[in-house]
């Protein structure tokens, strides 16, 4: 298998999306090269039905929502935080399984950067405009370049 | 919505036909043939061979070759008996050959044909279910042409798969081709002659045929397979099992038999073969409703075909039926939809797409009964597939419902899958429902910041209504995506290009009359206009030195500016002008208005602007009175004239990717009425014709309950304007204006008024805010100076000053003098006006300045207003510190202190000189033999401290002059006000003494300049406003100057005059405040008060008819008599005096007696004294010192000394000390009683009247105790 066609096979973050609290999109950032950005807003906004389904029917007790739904090779996850704000993950899935732990860990690494980007008393939360703040989408950044990083190295 | 189907009825549509058609497969017997009939009419001439022909047919029928059809069917033969030819008799002859030839298998179906009378005869309508039926038929007959005709070598319907046929699916196409058909249908009057009778005996016939022969046949088929085959292949098949196991050759031999042929990879079993009669088997019991016996045959079944990939589709019909009998049965099994997929999945993979859609929909019928509608639709997704863009569209629209049924409603699920939906419905050019679906799905995104989303929609909808011809709607679509989106500017790129082709179309197929009516023009949302900005000025500010300075007519005014609308609305009040609205914005005929407004590109593509104009509104007040006005712009190329106004065109512009620009543009109105300007009309990309209309709104309202609950904003009127007659027009241009000065500088700005205006400008008027330290000069002053110098030594000025508190804020200014003899300024004449300003305070300074002028054209007056602004920078420059103190020689004389330090960074200071302005006090230069010329200079962060004395004026100084004292007029004033009674407007001057002190050899700048006096009243004004406001709170603000001074007769105010050696600019610093005089309450004079303090009240409370009113007047009174801030003290100013230094030879004489005389001056000027002074010999505790060598002493021989002091009349007292021991004593020891009382010139004094009871004073009488304070120290030294 030629390198490249090992890269493309491996799982890796597509997209993230911040969603607020009325639905409205925050954040939605494109990682993948391959898939139109087009195609992310509307899984994104699809996401919004799911979590609502799925705080709805189980009683939840983690912000981690765990998988939402697969769609191709897309595998969207689903984190709530307390103040009901959703964080989504789209992954380029490839035949590694994804641990549930592994998600769990990213997730917190992005809601620690939100809760970062909210300390900053100028910003407003409740504002609908979308996120522009550049340390935060630096630190999204950080975490979707430095996450699924053992694939990598052992391929 | 109860079904998800109920919607679309072009879905139920294809599912009934996909349900009703007719389609012959290999891998189930469902549509094979049970039964045929045979009809032959009794009209037939030889009925029988036909029957016989007839049945010959159906045998070799090419069904029956495909060797997957069991060609073992019932046959039945029915004779139709036309009642109108045929006689009973031939039946009977008839039916009796029938039953030796067919045996039981024939009927005979007597018509009588006798429909029509019986329709003519009834009223009831006649039913068309045959229409219906053939109607349908037809339908069927189009869509399958081939299947029919040639059903022995195909499998399964072609329509399906083949994708001509997926076009031509009628509900969604060829809508022509279909009504064509339904109207042939309706024209040819089906089955009209069939009674209702013969209705009746046909459908008794078929129910009999049903129950006695079908059935029957049915169940004997079921058993025959069972007992034959089912029973027997269970055994064979555990051993074809093993066989298969251990025998791979064998048994594909085996295999081979049953196969009768394999199409495209699949196997075909011949209806002999054990699966296909277990197959038969099995449909037959599930017809039967034997669902339980027909699942576990179907299950035994399904295994055989389980293994092998030719047997998939066989495979998949069972698993199919599995599916279908589990629901029937109610057996809940929680993996149907497992094999339910598995079966889809089969079916997809050997193309078999028709079956895995009957399939389905069979399923889902089922399970909408038990409302699982995920599972609903994942069945649709399943059988959506890429090959037909029709289904797949159909499909994913039942989908999208089906998330509407859930529980919780899935809104976005279904509007993503309605768009997936429309998505295909677009592939396939089915653009009404393209449109239809994205239409709906758009609600759902609608307002949610879904950007992205939002233009994909908005440019699908665009695209669609655009193929469907609707232009309107396609351009109203992609107005919505120009705006400054998240696309990239490639995507901008292209959908502004789309949006210009379109539009070009759109206006090509415009009708003519919409043109005409300007509903052409559309609104655009790009480039956008910030409304709020936009500046309307009255004429062209690049002429202006910028136009920070200038505050335009609609600018949003605060409330300093306010105040100033304020004071120029009285003052106009004050002069009759009624019509005088000062609301509205005023603009004049033929004079251009300039409106800057700035314009945005948002977008990441470059913009293009062409033919900018205003859009603008005239109504004109009088029609007839159309002047025409000749101005400049007529001839100008770059203007549309239109009969009401004229327009400025803006050729051209165009915009950088984000970025904004300033554009200014042109309106002249040409006759009198309203101008409403609304908006800005250009042509985009020299195409688009369009319009921003500006919306401004007016300040927040909050009066009402209901204004003040919602957000309510009154109507904005600043781009509102009144076109009025010719009238002048001020312009006014600041020269030579610093920006930054140094505190106490004085700046002289030369103001260069203009009217561009056609008539003369008069009556101009500037208004300024209270605190501007402005000089307005006149024209003659232009070079004056404000400092008047003169070279004479010190000299005493007198200034009469009027010294009421009031202020001016409303200066005329002085024109150029015309031919008539008036003031004024002509048209398009220049004229120029010097002002002053000072700057006493340290920080930013804005200086506001409103013109005001007015003309009066046809018996109305109209005003107009110019308001400018400038701002300085004020820098510290000095700290200047002063202070008096009583000097301790001489009665009733001061030590003037001033400590200044300069807070320069760089330059010396000089000081030119000190000057005091008071009514009765004057300044002298210390005597001294110490030079003070170095305390003059101050080098930067120095302190200098130099000292005067202050000492009254000698009645030879002052000029005479008749004025009341300043203190009895307000005293007066403040009676009326206290017993309600109105103050009589009178004059009360006051002569100022200016007196000043050179310093160096500079020459004397003297007071009596009008700027400088000017400057220093109000600098004046202002302190004594404040310190009034702050002294009596009770007393309403506007009272104040009816009641009080601006000069008190003891008053003293500081002017320090320094030069700064840098820029030789003379400055001054202005410090008032300085009292020199005995504090007393402003009542002190009135005798009425006085006399009875609680009458008083009385007497003002009594006329107070609330409570509330009197409490307050109560108050008021109190802080007039007894103010805590003004400390009423004793008038006697007391000296004493001795020798400082005695030289006493002790042991010639052991006491030393040390002459002390102390005077006593009233410094009074209104009172009278009494005193009781006593020598202290006490020891008082509180005055013992802590050194021991202040040795006592002794007062001797008279001790106390009792008398009055006439107004500033002064005595001298003298008295004795013993001292017995050489030291340093402190003589200064005594304390006075003093009484005081009002001094009437010829009163009789008596010292009789020195009664000190202090449980006996009168109302008029002041009692004071008095003691030494400071130290008076003789040393007395032994010799």
């Amino acid at each position: 298998m030629s390198l490249t066609a090992a890269l493309n096979t491996l799982t890796k973050i597509s997209c993230v999306a911040i969603i607020g609290k009325m639905n409205n999109p925050m954040f939605i950032k494109n990682y993948s090269n391959e898939v139109d950005e087009l195609k992310f807003h509307y899984l994104a906004n699809i996401s919004c039905d799911l979590i609502e389904a799925k705080i709805n029917q189980t009683k939840y007790n983690d912000s981690y929502l765990g998988l939402l739904y697969i769609m191709e090779d897309l595998a969207v996850y689903g984190y709530l935080t307390n103040t009901k704000m959703k964080i989504i993950i789209i992954l380029t899935i490839s035949i590694n399984p994804v641990k549930d732990m592994e998600m769990k860990q990213i997730f917190k690494k992005v809601h620690g950067v939100y809760s970062n980007l909210i300390s900053n008393p100028f910003y407003d939360p409740d504002s609908r405009n979308t996120i522009t703040s550049t340390s935060f989408i630096k630190g999204v950044d950080k975490i979707v370049n430095t996450s699924f990083q053992n694939d990598v190295s052992y391929s | 919505m109860d079904d998800i189907e109920e919607n679309t009825p072009w879905f139920r549509e294809y599912k009934n036909i996909v349900n009703n058609v007719v389609s012959v497969s290999e891998h189930e017997s469902f549509d094979h043939p049970l039964a045929s009939f045979i009809f032959v009419s009794t009209n037939n001439k030889n009925p029988l061979s036909t029957f016989e022909q007839l049945q010959k047919a159906i045998d070799s029928h090419p069904i029956f070759k495909t060797e997957y059809v069991d060609p073992n069917i019932i046959k039945h033969y029915i004779l139709i008996h036309d009642k109108r030819a045929t006689s009973d008799k031939e039946v009977e002859n008839l039916k009796s050959q029938m039953k030796k030839l067919f045996g039981l298998q024939f009927d005979i179906l007597p018509f009588d044909f006798k429909g029509e009378e019986e329709n003519e005869n009834s009223d009831k309508p006649v039913e068309k279910f045959w229409t219906e039926s053939m109607v349908t038929q037809d339908y069927l007959n189009i869509l399958l042409p081939k299947n029919l005709n040639n059903s022995g070598g195909e499998d399964s319907p072609v329509l399906i798969n083949s994708p001509t046929n997926n076009e031509g699916l009628l509900i969604f196409k060829d809508v022509d081709k279909n009504s064509k058909y339904i109207e042939q249908a309706e024209l040819i009057d089906y089955g009209k002659k069939i009674s209702s009778s013969d209705n009746i005996s046909t459908k008794t016939f078929l129910s009999d045929f049903v129950a006695l022969t079908l059935l029957p046949f049915m169940e004997r088929n079921i058993h025959h397979l069972n007992e034959q085959v089912a029973s027997a292949r269970r055994g064979i098949n555990r051993f074809f099992n093993a066989g298969r196991k251990y025998f791979g050759n064998s048994s594909k031999q085996i295999q081979q038999r049953n196969i009768i042929g394999s199409i495209d990879g699949l196997n075909r079993y011949s209806y002999q073969s054990a699966e296909a009669q277990m197959r038969k088997l099995a449909d037959l019991s599930f017809m039967l409703c034997d669902y339980k016996f027909a699942y576990s045959v179907y299950d035994n079944v399904k295994k055989d075909f389980n293994s092998h990939d030719q047997d998939r589709k066989y495979y998949a019909g069972t698993q199919g039926m599995i599916v279908l009998c589990l629901l029937m049965y109610n057996s809940v099994k929680l993996n149907i939809d497992t094999i339910m997929e598995n079966s889809v999945i089969n079916y997809m993979k050997c193309k078999s797409h028709f079956y895995a859609q009957k399939a389905t929909f069979t399923y889902i019928f089922l399970l909408k009964q038990l409302n699982q509608y995920k599972k609903i639709s994942q069945a649709f997704l399943r059988i959506t597939t890429d090959d037909s863009n029709v289904l797949s569209g159909l499909f994913l629209e039942q989908t999208s419902y089906c998330y509407l049924k859930l529980n919780p409603k899935m809104i976005r699920k279904y509007a993503f899958h309605l768009i997936l939906a429309g998505h295909r419905y677009s592939r396939c050019g089915n653009r009404n429902h393209a449109y239809r679906c994205y239409f709906t799905a758009q609600k759902n995104f609608k307002d949610k910041n879904w950007s992205l989303i939002d233009d994909h929609i908005n440019f699908t909808l665009g695209r669609q209504a655009f193929h469907l011809a609707d232009l309107d709607t396609t351009v109203e679509y992609f107005l919505k995506l120009l705006y400054g989106s998240k696309q990239s500017a490639n995507q901008q790129n292209a959908y502004m290009k789309e949006f210009l082709y379109i539009y070009k179309q759109y206006i090509e197929h415009k009708n003519p009359e919409d043109s005409k009516n300007h509903k052409d023009i559309i609104t655009l949302s790009i480039p956008q206009v910030d409304d709020k900005s936009i500046k309307v000025h009255l004429f062209d500010v690049s002429e202006n030195q910028g136009e920070d300075h200038l505050v335009t007519g609609n600018h949003q005014l605060d409330e300093e500016w306010k105040a100033l609308d304020n004071l120029v609305s009285l003052e106009n009040r004050n002069k009759n002008f009624t019509s005088f609205d000062n609301n509205q914005n005023t603009c004049t005929i033929g004079e251009p208005i300039y409106v800057v407004i700035t314009i945005r590109n948002p977008m990441k593509i470059p913009l293009e602007l062409d033919k900018i104009i205003l859009d603008c509104e005239l109504t004109p007040t009088n029609e007839e009175a159309a002047q025409s006005i000749d101005s400049s712009y007529k001839n100008d190329n770059n203007y549309l004239h239109y009969p009401n106004y004229s327009l400025q065109q803006i050729d051209h512009l165009s915009f950088n990717p984000n970025s904004e620009e300033k554009i200014k543009i042109v309106v002249i109105p040409k006759v009198e009425g309203i101008l409403k300007i609304q908006g800005i009309k250009y042509f985009l990309f020299d195409l688009v014709k369009a319009v921003h209309p500006f919306k401004r709104k007016g300040k927040r309202l909050n009066d009402t309950k209901e204004q003040r609950m919602n957000v309510m904003y009154a109507e904005d009127k600043s781009l509102v304007f009144t076109v009025t007659p010719p009238m002048p027009l001020l312009d006014v241009v600041f020269h030579s204006k610093p920006s930054t000065v140094y505190a106490g500088e004085t700046a002289k700005i030369i103001l260069e008024i203009n009217n561009k205006g056609n008539c003369t400008l008069k009556n101009l008027k500037l208004i300024m805010n209270q605190n501007s330290f402005v000089y307005v000069g006149s024209p003659e002053m232009i070079n004056n100076e404000l400092y008047d110098i003169t070279n004479n030594d010190n000299l005493l000025e007198n200034n009469k000053i009027n010294n009421k508190l009031s202020e001016q804020n409303v200066f005329d200014i002085l024109l150029p003098s015309l031919n008539d003899g008036t003031r004024g300024l002509e048209s398009g004449k220049t004229t120029l006006i010097p002002i002053w300003i000072h700057f006493s305070q340290i920080g930013k300074i804005s200086q506001r300045f409103l013109f005001n002028y007015y003309s009066e054209v046809n018996g109305q007056s109209y005003s107009r207003n110019l308001k400018y602004m400038i701002n300085i920078q004020v820098l510290p420059s000095l700290r200047i510190n002063a202070f008096t103190r009583k000097s301790t020689s001489k009665l009733n004389e001061f030590i003037l202190g001033i400590e200044v330090e300069n807070l320069l960074h760089d330059t010396t200071i000089n000081l030119q000189q000190i000057s005091i302005n008071s009514p009765i006090w004057k300044i002298k230069n210390i005597m001294t033999n110490l030079s003070q010329e170095d305390d003059y200079i101050i080098e930067p962060h120095q302190i200098s401290l130099v000292y005067y004395k202050l000492i009254q004026l000698t009645d030879n100084e002052k000029v005479e002059s008749d004025n009341v004292l300043p203190e009895f007029y307000s005293c007066q004033r403040i009676e009326n006000f206290l017993l309600g009674e109105k103050n009589k407007e009178e004059d009360h001057n006051i002569i100022i003494y200016s007196d000043h002190v050179k310093c160096r050899n500079s020459s004397l700048i003297l007071m009596k300049n009008e700027g400088l006096k000017y400057f220093v009243l109000k600098s004046k004004y202002g302190w004594r406003m404040e310190k009034l406001l702050s002294q009596y709170p009770y007393i309403p603000k506007k009272d104040l100057p009816d009641l009080f001074t601006l000069y008190q007769t003891d008053d003293v105010d500081l002017l320090i005059f320094w030069e700064n050696t840098n820029t030789k600019t003379k400055s001054y610093q202005f410090i008032p405040g300085i009292n020199l005089g005995i504090q007393q309450s402003p009542l002190q004079y009135s005798i009425k008060f006085k006399d009875n303090a609680s009458k008083s009240v009385n007497m003002i409370t009594s006329k107070a008819l609330f409570s509330q009113t009197a409490q307050k007047k109560k108050e008021l009174l109190n802080s007039l008599l007894n103010n805590k801030n003004i400390r009423d003290c004793s008038p006697l100013r007391i000296n004493l005096k001795s020798k400082n230094i005695i030289y006493h030879d002790f042991s010639q004489s052991k006491t030393c007696v040390v002459p002390v005389t102390l005077c006593i001056k009233n410094c009074s000027y209104n009172k009278v004294a009494y005193f009781k002074i006593n020598m202290n010999n006490k020891k008082v505790q509180s005055e013992s010192y802590d050194h021991d060598n202040i040795e006592e002493f002794i007062w001797i021989g008279k001790v106390s000394s009792n008398g009055f002091l006439k107004p500033n009349e002064e005595k001298v007292l003298e008295f004795k000390a013993a001292i017995s021991k050489y030291g340093v004593y402190n003589l200064n020891k005594w304390n006075i009683k003093v009484k005081t009382q009002h001094y009437i010139p010829d009163m009789a004094l008596t010292t009789e009247d020195i009664v000190f009871d202090e449980s006996n004073i009168k109302d008029t009488e002041n009692l004071y105790i008095q003691s030494s304070t400071n130290v008076y120290n003789v040393n007395i030294i032994n010799k």
